[in-house]
C-alpha cells in the first residue's frame, strides 16, 4: 500500500503531536525557565546564565554527581555483564524452557518498584534476613553494616530491577544473530570465550551499547531509590533536581540542573560508544560486523 | 513592604507529604480545581448554607466530624483535594485554581506572607469568637495578629518538633548528645533544609530570625555537618522515620514530633518525643480564607468550629496536637491532654519553643537569607 | 537434554536474585505483625482484608486501571498509524518522527516528568487525568514503535500485492490482509504499554491531578507508615502482569507464527533447528 502525502500526515500527525507537545514543548519550556530569575515565589522573565553558574560553582553540585557516578557505573557494568549472560544463556542453552525463563525474567520487572525497595530493608537491615543467617551460620558475630543505607545497597537494589531491561535489550539482539553466529563459530571450530569475544561482541556490540547506555540513564534518573537505601552519602543528582522543584519550587535552578543533567548524558553516551569501538566491542563501521 | 520570602516551616503535615497533588477523599466527590468551578448557587458574603470548598491537610477537613452540623447548616462540603506540601497552597491561591477555594491552611510563617502578599483576607474577633479565646502567645504574636481583634488567619492547633528517641534507649538531655561517638549510625533525621537549619540555630542557641550568614554558615552548618556524619540515613518522610525507629535502625531522630509516637504504636513499637535543654521548634497550623473566596460565610462558619467544640477537639486528639483554644482543653480527652502543659501555655511556649518568622528572601545586610538556608543544607548533604 | 552448564548455574542464581525482594515483600504480605522487620511474627490475611476494605485502594486501582487501559488504547491506536509510516514511507517527516521518538527512552523520567508540570504551570494547565495519561504515552510510546514497525517491516508486501492483483482495494487489503497479520504485534504491544502505565510512578509523581495512581497511592501510604499493607497491594499487583503477559505471549506467539508462514523465504526463529 502505498503511502501519499496526506495520509502521511495523517498517519505521523498523532504520534508527533504528541511527542511535540509532551517533550519538543515542555523541554524548550524548561530550557527558557533556565535561563530565568527566580525571586522566591516565582521564576521572572530574564536572560540569564546565573542558574548554569551556580550548578557550576558550588562545589556541592559536584560532589552530587560524583555520588550519582559512584552508583550508577557500578550498576551498569552488573546489570550489562549479568542481564547479557541471562539473554547468553536464554538464545543457546534455554531449549524448552526458554519461554518460561523469559516470562519470569519480564514478570520481575513489572513488580512493585517501591515494596521491592522496602523489601530490601528487610533483607539487608542489621537484624534483617542476610544478617540473621550469616550470624546463624556462624559467619558473622557482628551484623554487617554496610549491606543498608550504603551505595552498595543501592546499586543492589538498581541492579535488581535494571537486570531485566538489559536482559531483553540483549536478548533481543541476540536472538537476531543466532543463525549466523552459528555457521561462524561452527566454521571456525571453536566455542568458549574467544568465539564470544571475536564474533560475538561485536555482532551484538551495538545491542551492547544500547543497554549500557539505557542502564545507565536509568540508573542515574532514579531518585528515589538512593534516598531510600543509599544512606548519608548517596544524594544523586536526581535527587537535588526533584528537591528544588519539588520542595523549594526554584524552577530556574531546577531546569538548569535538569539540562546540565541531560547534558552530562550525551557526554557519557559518546563516551561509552568511543570506549566500546576501542576494545573493539562495537565494530567501528557496520560493515565490519558483517567481515 | 511585603515580605513575599518563601518560608519551609514545616509543620507535621509537611511530613505526611502526600505525593503528587493529593488522594482522592472518601465520598467527598471528584475534585474541579480549574476555572469553570461549581456553579450551583452561591451565598452572599453573609448567609451560611451552600457550598464550600475546602483545600487543607488531611484530617484538617474534618468531613467526618462536622457531618451533622453540615446537614444541619445546609452546608455541602467540597474537598479539592489534600495538601502536600505547604507550598501547593501558596501556588494554588497564585494560579486561576485559587478563586474557587474557600478555605485552606497555612502555618505560623505562611499566614503572614500570604496576608502580605494580598492573598487572604483577615478575619475578626466579631466573625470568629474563638480568636478571642485562644491562649495569650497565639493571641499576640505578630505572626498572626494584624491589630487587635483582628487576624489573618484562625490558628487552632499547635506542636512542636524535637527529637524522638526509641523504646529502650536513654533520654538525651542536650541535643549535644547526638554528636557522642557512641550514636554513630544509631540516628537519622529528615531530609529538609527548613527543620535541620532552624533545629542547629536553637540547639546552638541562635535566635533563627536573627540569624545572620556568618551565623549560619559557622556554628549551624558545622553542628549539621557533624550530625549527618553520624546519621545512618536521611529520612523521605515520617513513615519512614518510623520505619527506621520501630525497626531498631535508629535510636533517635533529630527532627521527630508526637505523630511519630502514634504512628509507633500502631505499629506495636514505642517510641518517645521530649524536650532536651535546648527547647524545641514549634509549629502552629492556622486556618486561611482567600481573598475572593466565593462562601466566605460558610468558610467562617467553619472556622469558627476550629476553635470551640468536640469536632475541634477529635481533630487535635487524632494527631496528637494541642489546641490553641482554651474551651476546647477540656474537650480533648486525657492522654493527648496530658501531652502539654495547659496550665501555662505562655510560659511554657517562652521557655521552650520557637516559633520563627520566615528566613527573608532579600539579603538585609548580613542575615541569613531563605536562600543562604537552602545551600547551606546542600552543602551539609554533600560533606 | 544439555548437561547442565557453569552459565546455566550462573543465570538460575541471578533470576533468584530478581526474585529475592519479590519473596520477601509477598511473604511480608501475610505478615501478622505490623512492620516490616525480619523476621515475620506469624501469617495473617488481614492485610489483604485491610487494603481490599480500603476506599482509596480501590479508587486508585482503578484510576490506574482506567489510566492504563487509555494509554494502551491510544499507544496501539496511533503507534500504529506511524509504524505504517515508519515502515512504508522514507520521508523527512518520517525521519523526524521516528527521531523524536527516541527521545523519550533517552531522557530521565524525572526530566520528562519535570518538563511536563512546569509547562502546565506555565499555561496555568491544571493537572489532571489527562495529564497523567499525557505522560504514560509519550513513556510507553517508542516501544510500541519500535514493535509494531517492526512487525510491519516483516511482513511480505508480495501478500499484499497478490491482494491488489485479485482485486481487493486499498482498505479491503488493510481489513483482510495487513491489520490481521499486524494485530497481534500490536496487541502485544498494547498490553506492554498497560503494564508499564500500570507501574509508572516516576513521572507521574509530577503530572498527577488529584486522583492518585495506584503506585503512588503506595508511595503516599509509605510516607505515613510502612506496613504491612503495601506488600498486600505489591502482591495483589504481582498477580496483574501474569495475566497480561500470557495474553500478549499468546498473541506475539501467534505473530511470529503467521510471519513465518507467510514470508516467502524461510526463516529460522533462533536457530531452531
Amino acid at each position: 500500500m502505498s503511502i501519499g502525502r496526506r495520509l502521511e500526515a495523517l498517519l505521523l500527525g498523532p504520534v508527533g503531536l504528541l511527542l511535540v507537545a509532551t517533550i519538543v514543548v515542555p523541554a524548550g519550556v524548561l530550557l527558557a525557565y533556565s535561563v530565568y530569575r527566580y525571586n522566591g515565589l516565582t521564576p521572572e522573565s530574564a536572560f540569564q546564565l546565573g542558574n548554569y553558574q551556580q550548578v557550576f560553582s558550588e562545589g556541592t553540585y559536584g560532589t552530587f554527581a560524583v555520588n550519582t557516578l559512584l552508583i550508577a557505573v557500578p550498576t551498569t557494568i552488573v546489570s550489562v555483564a549479568g542481564g547479557y549472560l541471562i539473554s547468553y544463556w536464554l538464545v543457546y542453552r534455554a531449549g524448552a524452557t526458554r519461554n518460561v525463563v523469559l516470562a519470569l525474567v519480564v514478570i520481575s520487572m513489572m513488580a512493585s518498584y517501591l515494596v521491592r525497595i522496602y523489601a530490601w530493608r528487610t533483607l539487608m537491615g542489621e537484624q534483617g534476613v542476610v544478617n540473621s543467617l550469616l550470624e546463624t551460620v556462624g559467619v558473622i558475630d557482628e551484623p554487617l553494616g554496610f549491606l543498608i543505607f550504603s551505595r552498595f545497597a543501592a546499586v543492589v537494589a538498581e541492579v535488581n530491577y535494571l537486570l531485566p531491561f538489559t536482559a531483553l535489550v540483549a536478548y533481543a539482539s541476540l536472538a537476531n544473530v543466532a543463525p549466523e553466529l552459528r555457521e561462524a563459530a561452527r566454521d571456525l571450530g571453536a566455542g568458549g570465550w574467544q568465539s564470544v569475544r571475536r564474533v560475538v561482541l561485536p555482532l551484538t556490540g551495538p545491542a551492547v551499547l544500547a543497554a549500557s547506555v539505557l542502564t545507565f540513564f536509568l540508573s542515574c534518573a532514579d531518585y528515589i531509590t538512593p534516598v531510600l537505601v543509599g544512606g548519608t552519602d548517596a544524594t544523586t543528582f536526581g535527587t537535588v533536581i526533584s528537591d528544588q522543584l519539588r520542595s523549594t519550587g526554584n524552577l530556574p535552578l531546577g531546569a538548569a540542573l535538569s539540562f546540565t543533567m541531560v547534558a552530562g548524558y550525551c557526554i557519557v553516551a559518546l563516551l561509552f560508544r568511543g570506549g566500546m569501538r576501542a576494545t573493539k566491542v562495537l565494530p567501528k563501521e557496520p560493515d565490519d560486523a558483517a567481515s | 513592604m511585603p515580605p513575599d520570602a518563601r518560608n519551609h516551616q514545616i509543620s507535621r503535615r509537611r511530613f505526611l507529604g502526600v505525593a503528587g497533588a493529593g488522594l482522592a477523599t472518601l465520598g467527598a466527590g471528584n475534585v474541579l480545581a480549574a476555572c469553570g468551578g461549581d456553579s450551583s448557587s452561591s451565598t452572599t458574603a453573609t448567609t451560611v448554607g451552600g457550598p464550600l470548598n475546602v483545600y487543607t491537610w488531611e484530617g484538617y477537613d474534618l468531613t467526618k466530624q462536622n457531618a451533622a452540623w453540615r446537614k444541619a447548616q445546609g452546608i455541602e462540603q467540597k474537598n479539592l483535594g489534600f495538601i502536600s506540601i505547604q507550598d501547593d497552597v501558596v501556588t494554588k491561591l497564585k494560579s486561576a485554581a485559587g478563586g474557587n477555594i474557600d478555605i485552606s491552611s497555612a502555618n505560623n510563617s505562611y499566614a503572614k506572607l500570604l496576608y502580605d502578599a494580598g492573598l487572604t483576607s483577615p478575619v475578626t474577633v466579631e466573625e470568629v469568637p474563638g480568636l478571642a479565646d485562644m491562649f495569650g502567645y497565639f493571641a499576640n504574636t505578630p505572626l498572626f495578629k494584624v491589630e487587635d481583634g483582628t487576624y489573618n488567619a484562625v490558628p487552632w492547633t499547635w506542636g512542636f518538633v524535637s527529637v524522638t528517641g526509641r523504646e529502650g534507649v536513654p533520654e538525651i538531655v542536650d541535643y549535644h548528645e547526638l554528636l557522642d561517638p557512641k550514636l554513630k549510625g544509631r540516628v537519622t533525621t529528615v531530609d529538609d533544609a527548613y527543620n535541620n537549619i532552624t533545629m542547629s540555630a536553637i540547639i546552638n542557641e541562635i535566635n533563627p530570625d536573627t540569624m545572620t550568614k556568618a551565623q549560619l554558615d559557622g556554628p549551624v552548618t558545622e553542628w549539621l555537618v557533624k550530625f549527618k556524619a553520624q546519621a545512618k540515613t536521611l529520612s523521605a518522610s515520617i513513615g519512614d522515620q518510623v520505619n527506621l525507629l520501630a525497626s531498631g535502625e535508629v535510636d533517635y531522630t533529630l527532627i521527630g514530633l508526637y505523630l511519630i509516637d502514634v504512628l509507633a504504636k500502631d505499629k506495636g513499637a514505642v517510641t518517645k518525643t521530649y524536650l532536651p535543654k535546648q527547647g524545641g521548634l514549634g509549629f502552629c497550623d492556622a486556618a486561611i480564607i482567600p481573598k475572593d473566596a466565593p462562601n466566605r460565610a460558610n468558610a467562617i462558619a467553619f472556622a469558627s468550629r476550629l476553635l470551640e467544640g468536640k469536632p475541634a477537639a477529635a481533630a487535635n486528639e487524632s494527631i496528637y496536637g494541642a489546641t490553641t483554644a482554651k474551651s476546647v482543653v477540656p474537650l480533648i480527652s486525657p492522654p493527648v491532654r496530658e501531652m502539654y502543659p495547659y496550665s501555662d501555655v505562655d510560659g511554657f511556649i517562652a521557655g521552650n519553643l520557637t516559633f520563627n518568622a520566615p528566613y527573608a528572601r532579600e539579603s538585609d545586610g548580613d542575615k541569613a537569607t531563605y536562600d543562604d538556608t537552602i545551600a547551606a543544607w546542600e552543602r551539609v548533604k554533600a560533606s | 537434554m544439555r548437561r547442565p552448564s557453569g552459565l546455566g548455574v550462573v543465570v538460575t542464581l541471578l533470576v533468584l536474585f530478581l526474585y529475592l525482594p519479590l519473596a520477601v515483600a509477598v511473604l511480608f504480605a501475610f505478615n501478622a505483625g505490623s512492620n516490616l522487620s525480619w523476621p515475620p511474627e506469624g501469617l495473617s490475611i488481614r492485610w489483604f482484608s485491610t487494603i481490599l476494605r480500603d476506599d482509596e485502594f480501590l479508587n486508585a486501582f482503578a484510576f490506574s486501571a482506567k489510566v492504563a487501559t487509555i494509554t494502551a488504547l491510544m499507544a496501539g491506536v496511533i503507534g500504529l498509524a506511524a509504524a505504517f509510516a515508519f515502515a512504508r514511507r522514507r520521508s523527512w517527516a518520517v525521519r523526524l518522527v521516528e527521531a523524536l521518538s527516541r527521545l523519550p527512552v533517552m531522557l530521565p523520567p524525572l526530566f520528562i516528568g519535570v518538563a511536563l508540570l512546569v509547562a502546565m504551570t506555565a499555561i496555568d494547565y491544571v493537572p489532571d487525568t489527562s495529564s497523567v495519561i499525557a505522560g504514560h504515552l509519550v513513556y510507553v510510546i517508542p516501544y510500541v514503535l519500535v514493535v509494531v514497525t517492526a512487525a510491519l517491516r516483516g511482513i511480505d508486501l508480495e501478500l499484499e500485492q497478490a491482494a491488489r492483483d485479485l482485486g481487493a482495494g486499498p482498505l479491503q487489503t488493510l481489513r483482510r490482509i495487513t491489520l490481521p497479520m499486524v494485530g497481534p504485534a500490536v496487541l502485544g504491544a498494547a498490553l506492554l504499554a498497560f503494564a508499564f502505565s500500570f507501574d509508572e510512578v516516576l513521572i507521574t509523581n509530577f503530572t498527577v491531578g488529584t486522583d492518585p495512581t495506584l503506585p503512588l497511592y503506595v508511595f503516599s501510604k509509605l510516607r505515613r507508615t510502612v506496613d504491612p499493607s503495601i506488600n498486600a497491594v505489591a502482591t495483589i499487583l504481582l498477580c496483574v502482569p501474569w495475566v497480561i503477559l500470557g495474553v500478549a505471549a499468546l498473541f506475539l506467539r501467534r505473530s511470529v507464527l503467521i510471519r513465518r508462514r507467510s514470508s516467502i523465504v524461510p526463516t529460522t526463529f533462533e536457530g531452531d533447528r
